[in-house]
């Protein structure tokens, strides 16, 4: 087996909420899984500067990488929806995934 | 250039008189009608510093983020070193001696006025350009983030998103300044 050889059970293609729950359960069930993720790993205080050094503080997806091989829904000439209105979902390539949107915390809201 | 020099001079005085309005230590020349302002095209980064003083009314703004002010204007205007260069001159010459007289001058020179608007918002802001919220590519450029001035009047209670500025919570007491603040508001 050469170093760009790689063999698993299962191989799960996102590293986002979805794709990093599945190959968890997997691997606890004893599967070998391989996770495919074309976005980098940042830590969260990169993501802080990032945020404080935008010069768009109105794109929230701003801070997070925005690499020319793991283009998102806000890079130009990324896969449009078309129909009667703007329909233009956020979406972040990086280990996490969209998960990482609102800096990878979600706050309750309350049933009332 | 003389007239940078003088503008300097005005600087430093600025930066020794702690509360003191820049536009009111500019020179007190009686308005000129409408008259040429092009001259020198040559801005340095103290004319820039000079002119950023002038128009927001601060004496205490940041060489650095001045010059980042500066290199994200310019390149996004070609002209801009030169309405730089006309707004030195118009403050100098007294054309714009009071940004009380501004709106006079905007309809006199409407390019120098229109780049002034330009590096008041870039202070004000800390960015240029118009930035897009559902584009990962626009004409903005970074220019400053706490030390933007939109954050001055709140200072002493709050902080711009991102770091606390105390314990968690902080802002559940009420500003000391409250009572005072509301002296004001009702004076």
């Amino acid at each position: 087996m050469t170093a760009s050889s790689y063999d698993a059970d299962v191989v799960v293609v996102g590293s986002g909420v979805t794709g990093s729950n599945l190959a968890y359960e997997l691997a606890r069930k004893g599967r070998s899984v391989i996770i495919l993720e074309s976005g980098i790993r940042i830590p969260r205080w990169k993501i802080v500067e990032n945020f404080r050094t935008s010069s768009r503080k109105v794109n929230r997806n701003d801070p997070y990488p925005n690499a020319p091989y793991a283009p998102n829904s806000y890079t130009p000439g990324y896969i449009e929806n078309t129909g009667t209105f703007r329909f233009l979902p956020g979406m972040l390539r990086l280990v996490g995934g969209t998960t990482w949107h609102w800096g990878g915390s979600d706050v309750a809201v309350p049933s009332q | 250039m003389i007239v940078s020099d003088l503008l300097r001079a005005l600087s430093r005085l600025f930066s020794r008189t702690s509360g003191r309005s820049p536009e009111r230590s500019a020179p007190d020349v009686p308005r000129a009608s409408a008259a040429p302002l092009r001259g020198d095209d040559s801005v340095s980064s103290s004319d820039f510093l000079t002119v950023s003083c002038f128009l927001t009314g601060k004496n205490d703004l940041s060489p650095a983020v001045a010059a980042r002010a500066y290199a994200a204007l310019s390149s996004a205007d070609a002209t801009f070193a030169a309405s730089v260069s006309d707004l030195l001159g118009a403050i100098c010459t007294g054309r714009l001696a009071d940004m009380k007289m501004f709106d006079d001058f905007a309809r006199q020179y409407p390019e120098p006025a229109a780049a002034a608007l330009h590096i008041i918002s870039a202070w004000y802001l800390g960015y240029t350009g118009t930035p897009e919220p559902l584009c990962s590519e626009d004409d903005s450029a970074f220019v400053a983030y706490e030390s933007a001035l939109m954050f001055r009047p709140t200072a002493d209670v709050t902080a711009p998103p991102s770091y606390t500025p105390g314990r968690t919570d902080y802002w559940q007491e009420p500003p000391a300044s409250l009572k005072s603040d509301r002296t004001c508001l009702s004076a």
